[in-house]
């Protein structure tokens, strides 16, 4: 049989072998024929479909960002440089010792701590630390058993004492999407978490669940897209300079799909930016706010500008990149070839 | 069947490789040689055993000894602990005299479980074994097994039905004997209760 | 029921050919019996041991069939009668200590080798005749076609072995070896002998030891010369029949159990009058005169013998010497393609040569062609049945475990493989994972040639796999050779504490004797790690663990071969030890979601046990409790973790 008739194999071609794969971790966790090795997506066996959620959920295969953008918010894809905003911030998780471990302004980790206390969220698909084990996760996954020494696992967080640490580790955000795949699939629990922009379009482009077959992705109440510094936190056995290439093809710094977005205070230690992007984002905000968890004020201009800058080099570079990988002017690989997009990627010119 | 009906009566046992084929086999040989029979039991071993298809050859003759393997139609009985193994067994060596009797529970081969391959529907198998036969018995030695509380028992209890069907020169007292011979104490008792269970499970049919 | 040692000459058994040749073993006085497992043979000693006691005689399993045989001829050097038995593979491993005894002669006990042969490779790994060892090595060769028989030529072998001072060969086959008959018993020697090897130095007449090989010309001379002895007793044998007219259209001559087929074919197409049949129980050296009389019976001949033309070369070798002085004839046989020259025969096969020969059409009996058409038409739906390994067996963890760790290194890795019930690894049964086959020790072997490839750019994972019983039959040697030529490659030995396919007997490291009685266990992790070889032990059921152990192995390229032991007992043996099962296993039906998961059957189609089926009904993976032995295995394979398992 052509091998090409099988998802897996064209996830490989499209995606692995030019390079492009991010190790986002949306296609892994969630099948027993895939795993992750030395920073890699493995192929185990193959189960011989023609189509699977590893290809359909995979940010580097086709993405229709004005698809994404409406059902997302409702608008077409914004050709803003930091996409749609609803408010920009300087913010800071108001404990001091959240902010110690976090280190920056520990937003992320006080703003979904106290989403959970307050049962906003009932849990959060994480990063385990040490060898932590799968309570409350179902799926049984070779990925797991290819885990290198001192490699994270995937962990859901429902006790709100163990937020803080799980979320200041480096490695935080790297087994995200393998939890949220291995959420028993007839869990109802309202989800919040936070990850890389690539993680977020994983989500974002899975639809609701018509077969029953995995997790609801409505069941995620809070996305919170981390900006991405393109350094990112390797695997162990990772390769930096592999790791730097596939993700120059990115065009998302600050996760222009997620509910709310939180970067680095730029200078400013201790603060965090924070980007409002969605009504749930903002009413989750504004909730730990008035709960005394977060303080915030306006991000000062100039700090606006510098973001602004940031994610507009990054889209550009990647709309270069994606043109030189694909030979044609157009044709920008995984995001298309609508001109609307690649022209908003370049500043809506 | 009191007496040797036919010479070269030609028995084929059969089934699946694991079910404990051999051991039957190799119980009727003893008892029919134990009644003053002569037979020759020719089995398949090994590799088969392995989830493959397996069949015992039984020849039994007033005096004479016979080649190992029964030639091509010329079974007289097939009885089998698989259903679809006793349909191989006809089309390879029945003809329309033949007296089928198959326990009825299915042993998928794993071409089926992994859907490369279907597994008949069961009436459609067993109409062709009646409609290919001289007459075709079916009964659920497996779950009368399962009842007694071990799968183990399954080709026991169809000792028991080769005995209530009547298509061998074997009666109760024969099979019991030898497995007198071979089995003690409780393990005798279950083993009994077993061939009882196969004779009754043919009067019920 | 009466066991084979019984002291009643005269009374009646239904017995196995290889029961058969235990009995006629003890009435030939069998002293010392050593013996490696393979099917069609394994049940010889195994018979022997179970009577070793009453019999006061030493029955062993040897750890390889080169062991064993060179113990039998220890024995007879010392004036014990010895028995060694073997598959066809087992005389290959023999070859080169027989064709060194030859040239010195077997003492005074006398020592009897049985070889089972395997028409059609139902249980082995090559098709092979392996009676040409008599003919290459001036060794006598018996035949027989029953049970009773073979009880009478193995007896009568020890007699020929010490006549012509050399092993005498007696060969079955499948068909023989596991087809019960009427066996009339006779008498067990009274005497008992006592054993001193003979020819030691003598420090007043110093000279060499008969048992030494040399002047080596002219011991060859004197072996062929040797071998004439039997001839006189061949010519006279009643073990070669005929059956027939006086004067035959067609002259069969046969041997083993086609002389069964042979005569079944001719009843049924009523040929008696025309066909007659030669029977060879005494298949080499040929006795010529007893065959030159039947070649004159008829002057077309067909030979029908399993696998090889052996007897078919011998006799028209034979003929054309005889050259003018006798009349030309028609040879039939797999020469001129009216046998095959391969596989097993049968009474169908034979009855087809017949009828086209004699122009007699075969029909097969009682079947009309409207029954033969719709019969087989409706035979169709008979799935075809692969063989698969046992419900709970370890090597399907080991397997999975081996596929996932060579995928996950990604560089096309392989597993080098060997003989015993893993090697189903090259089919779905153990995932395809299975890239070389051949011999005991040879996945091992060859995994020490591809190990030492660097220089080329090979740069692929190498496993080489064997079981607990192999290791120790064949693979030390060629684990040394890795070690010590640095070769690349991890050795994974699959120990399940049992010599598995040929029917579960013990070995060295299993700790228990051929008799039942608790012997030395050998230690196979002090054995590699004393050869200086990295060690590692694991459970194959121990997915995650294992897994990452053999990753961390084959990243290990410091030292040469390394050793992985996959330790966990073979299901059936626990079963038997154990008779409960460990767990009571389900497939959740509200979690188990069939089709609709998106893992495409990963349970069934491809981890495969016989325990887990499809629920056609239901559109779901269920447990078949009437073959599910409760391991637990397949609840660590679902992604759903749809499969429970309940401790029992």
């Amino acid at each position: 049989m052509e091998t090409q008739a099988f998802a897996s194999f064209r996830l490989r071609a499209d995606v692995i072998d030019r390079g492009l794969c991010p190790l986002c971790g949306g296609c892994a966790a969630g099948c027993p024929y895939l795993g992750a090795q030395n920073g890699r997506i493995v192929q185990l066996d193959c189960c011989t479909l023609p189509e699977g959620s590893c290809y359909s959920n995979c940010p580097r295969t086709e993405t229709d960002l004005g698809e994404l953008s409406h059902s997302v918010f409702g608008e077409p894809f914004s050709p803003d440089d930091l996409g749609i905003v609803k408010g920009a911030y300087l913010a800071q998780a108001t404990a001091p010792e959240t902010r110690a471990a976090a280190g920056g302004g520990g937003v992320v980790a006080a703003l979904l701590r106290f989403s959970l206390e307050h049962g906003a969220i009932d849990a959060i698909p994480g990063s385990g630390l040490d060898g932590e084990g799968h309570e409350g996760l179902r799926s049984r996954n070779l990925a797991a058993s290819s885990r290198s020494a001192g490699a994270p696992t995937p962990v859901l967080l429902s006790d709100a004492a163990s937020v803080v640490a799980h979320l200041s580790a480096q490695h935080r955000y790297a087994r995200v999407l393998a939890a949220f795949n291995s959420i028993p699939k007839e869990s109802s629990a309202k989800l919040g978490l936070a990850c890389l922009p690539c993680q977020v379009a994983s989500l974002r482009k899975r639809t609701g669940n018509h077969t029953g077959s995995r997790v609801d992705v409505r069941n995620v109440k809070i996305l919170i897209a981390e900006f991405c510094a393109t350094k990112r936190w390797l695997e162990p056995g990772e390769d930096r300079q592999a790791a730097n290439k596939a993700c120059s093809f990115c065009w998302d710094l600050t996760g222009e799909l997620a509910d709310l977005s939180v970067g680095s205070g730029r200078g400013q230690q201790d603060w965090n930016t924070v980007l409002v992007r969605t009504e749930g984002g903002r009413h989750a905000f504004e909730a730990a706010r008035r709960g005394g968890a977060l303080e915030a004020k306006p991000l000062p201009a100039d700090s606006l500008a510098q973001e602004k800058k940031a994610s507009r080099d990054k889209k550009r570079r990647a709309v270069r990149n994606l043109t030189a990988l694909t030979g044609t002017k157009n044709d920008l690989a995984y995001l298309g070839t609508c001109p609307k997009v690649a022209n908003a990627l370049q500043g809506g010119a | 069947m009191k007496e040797l009906s036919k010479e070269p009566l030609n028995l084929i046992i059969g089934g699946v490789g694991g079910q404990g084929n051999v051991l039957m086999a190799q119980l009727v040989g003893q008892a029919l040689v134990q009644r003053g029979y002569t037979a020759s039991v020719g089995d398949t071993y090994g590799v088969s055993q392995r989830g493959g298809p397996v069949a015992s050859h039984v020849r039994v003759s007033r005096d004479r000894s016979y080649g190992p393997l029964i030639p091509a139609g010329q079974a007289d009985v097939i009885l089998t602990l698989e259903p679809a193994e006793a349909l191989r067994l006809l089309s390879e060596l029945g003809n329309p005299s033949t007296v089928v009797v198959t326990n009825s529970r299915p042993v998928y081969p794993p071409d089926v479980s992994s859907g490369r391959a279907t597994y008949p529907a069961l009436e459609e198998l067993f109409g062709a074994l009646k409609r290919y036969s001289s007459r075709c018995t079916v009964v659920d030695a497996s779950a009368a097994a399962l009842d007694m509380g071990d799968p183990i028992f399954t080709n026991i209890v169809m000792l028991g039905v080769l005995i209530g069907a009547d298509v061998a020169p074997l009666e109760r007292k024969d099979m019991a004997d030898v497995l007198a011979d071979r089995f003690k104490g409780p393990v005798l008792e279950r083993n009994l209760a077993a061939l009882d269970r196969g004779i009754a499970l043919v009067a019920q049919t | 029921m009466e066991g084979i040692d019984v002291n009643a000459p005269g009374t009646t058994q239904l017995l196995m050919g290889n029961e058969a040749i235990a009995r006629g073993a003890l009435e030939g006085g069998v002293g010392f019996s050593s013996q490696y497992p393979g099917t069609p043979s394994s049940e010889i000693l195994s018979v022997l041991a179970a009577v070793a006691k009453n019999m006061r005689i030493h029955t062993e399993w040897s750890v390889n069939e080169m062991v064993a045989c060179e113990a039998a001829a220890g024995a007879s050097f010392a004036g014990i009668p010895a028995l060694s038995a073997m598959k066809q593979n087992g005389v290959n491993v023999c070859s080169d200590f027989l064709v060194n005894l030859i040239m010195t002669g077997i003492g005074t006990g006398g020592l009897v080798l049985v070889t089972g042969d395997d028409p059609s490779a139902i249980s082995s790994s090559n098709e092979e005749d392996s009676r040409w060892i008599c003919k290459w090595m001036d060794m006598p060769l018996l035949e027989p076609s029953t049970a009773q028989e073979a009880k009478d030529m193995v007896k009568w072998a020890f007699e020929i072995s010490r006549l012509v001072d050399n092993p005498c060969f007696v060969r079955e086959t499948t068909r023989l070896a596991h087809t019960r008959g009427k066996v009339v018993l006779g008498e067990l020697p009274s005497e008992r002998r006592t054993a001193r090897f003979p020819d030691v130095w003598d420090m007043c007449k110093p000279a060499k030891s008969q048992f030494t090989s040399g002047p080596f010309g002219i011991l060859h001379h004197k072996a062929h010369e040797r071998l004439k002895r039997v001839v006189p007793l061949f010519e006279a044998s009643a073990f070669n029949t005929y059956e027939g007219p006086e004067e035959a259209e067609l002259l069969v001559i046969t041997s083993g159990v086609c002389h069964l087929y042979c005569q079944e074919a001719v009843a049924m197409l009523g040929l008696g009058s025309r066909v007659g049949i030669f029977r060879l129980g005494t298949t080499w050296p040929l006795p010529e005169q007893a065959v030159r009389k039947q070649l004159e019976r008829s002057s077309k001949v067909l030979f029908v013998e399993e696998i090889d033309a052996f007897t078919e070369g011998n006799v028209m070798e034979f003929a054309a010497s005889l050259g003018a002085s006798l009349p030309p004839k028609t040879y039939l046989g797999k020469r001129s393609g009216h046998i095959p020259s391969w596989g097993a025969l049968g009474t169908d096969l034979v009855a087809q040569t017949l009828g086209a020969i004699l122009n007699v059409p075969y029909k097969v009996a009682g079947r009309d062609a409207s029954y033969s058409q719709g019969l087989g038409e409706a035979a169709k739906m008979v799935p075809p049945r692969a063989i698969n390994l046992c419900p709970g067996c370890p090597h399907r963890g080991s397997y999975w475990i081996f596929k996932n760790a060579l995928a996950i290194d990604g560089r096309h890795g392989l597993v080098a493989g060997d003989i015993g019930c893993y090697s189903l690894g090259f089919i779905g049964a153990g995932f395809f994972q299975e890239r070389t086959m051949h011999c005991m020790g040879g996945g091992v072997g060859v995994a020490n040639g591809l190990g030492n490839l660097k220089e080329f750019g090979f740069d692929q994972p190498v496993l080489a796999i064997a079981g607990d019983s192999t290791f120790f039959h064949a693979c030390i040697p060629a684990l040394v050779n890795g070690v010590y030529n640095k070769a690349n490659f991890i050795f994974a030995i699959l120990d399940n504490s049992a010599t598995a396919m040929t029917g579960f007997q013990p070995h060295p490291g299993v700790g228990r004797a051929a008799t039942g009685d608790p012997a030395p266990r050998v230690d196979m992790e002090a054995l590699c790690r004393a050869l200086g070889a990295r060690v590692e032990v694991c459970d194959p059921f121990d997915l995650e663990d294992s897994t990452r152990t053999l990753l961390d192995m084959i990243a290990d390229e410091t030292g040469g071969a390394r050793v992985l032991i996959m330790r966990r007992v073979c299901e059936l043996v626990r079963g038997r030890r154990d008779k409960a099962r460990p767990y009571n296993m389900r497939v959740n039906p509200s979690v188990c979601v069939g089709d609709a998961c998106g893992c495409n059957r990963l349970c069934i189609r491809v981890f495969g046990c016989p325990g887990l089926i499809w629920d056609q009904e239901a559109g779901r993976a269920k447990i078949d409790e009437a073959i599910c032995t409760g391991c637990g295995l397949c609840a660590d394979i679902c992604p759903q973790k749809a499969i429970e398992r309940e401790a029992a």
